[in-house]
């Protein structure tokens, strides 16, 4: 299976949308809703005259604080490879990263 | 957060210094924003929209927002259909409007205080998508 890098977008709890893009991005892309899981969308590659190309960009999470249905999201032919981390499907780099935004910040956790 | 992540304003500002985005079109994009939202955007459900400079660069993140920031006044002005979500603070909106002749479709997600969460150029089965989901508040 296809590695790409990845990077993640994100602007706190206040906005709470992810993004998890494929590095580099191409220039550019439609979200594509899900049909089912309100919250979630595949970012999908144009070429120019704005055809999809058949690519995928990235996925976008609403509410991603909350967002607790793994097991319905869809599988996509590709490994992703975020920062400091091993190649990985996109589930489980979201998954880690909804763990890590959780956890307090160092300084918060000594103080705790 | 993670050393791992963005904002969306670091996002736009990494493409621009590494030329994947012209630094023209964020500093267009800058301009309409003080100029033409930063005071309001009047919905056709009588509300009013104020993006943020952070709602801004959010918008940005799309590429297809990017390239003409004045769809963002388009999406909020050509509001036809307003649908709940899973958070009874934020509202999912549906956008049309015209370019060239051609239509245009745009989703947003509009704060209760008047912020604009997020906004996206879509397709017209996006929008038959997310006509399935949700509750229809307002429709115009």
């Amino acid at each position: 299976m296809e590695t790409v890098s990845a990077s993640l977008c994100w602007d706190g709890q206040g906005r709470d949308i992810i993004y998890l893009f494929r590095e580099p991005t191409p220039a550019l892309w439609i979200a594509d809703p899900d049909d089912d899981i309100a919250e979630f969308s595949v970012l999908r590659v144009l070429d120019e005259q704005e055809q999809e190309t058949g690519e995928i960009a990235g996925i976008e999470i609403v509410d991603f604080l909350k967002f607790n249905q793994w097991s319905d999201l869809p599988d996509l032919p590709l490994l992703w490879q975020a920062p400091d981390q091993e190649p990985l499907p996109y589930q489980e780099v979201l998954r880690r990263a909804q763990a890590s935004f959780h956890a307090p910040a160092p300084d918060q956790a000594r103080s705790a | 957060m993670t050393e791992a992540d963005e904002l969306p304003s670091e996002r736009i500002l990494r493409l621009a210094r590494e030329g994947r985005i012209a630094p023209e079109a964020v500093e267009a994009a800058l301009d309409f924003w003080n100029e033409h939202l930063r005071s309001g955007i009047p919905l056709p459900n009588g509300e009013i929209i104020w993006p943020s400079l952070d709602d801004l660069y959010h918008a940005i993140v799309d590429p297809r927002v990017l390239r003409r920031p004045e769809r963002i006044a388009s999406a909020l002005l050509g509001l036809f259909e307003l649908r709940s979500t899973n958070d009874p603070t934020r509202r999912l909106g549906l956008c049309q409007w015209e370019e060239s002749g051609q239509p245009l479709f745009g989703k947003v997600i509009i704060e209760r205080h008047g912020g604009l969460r997020s906004i996206h150029v879509i397709d017209a089965k996006a929008i038959r998508k997310e006509q399935r989901k949700g509750v229809i508040l307002w429709k115009r």
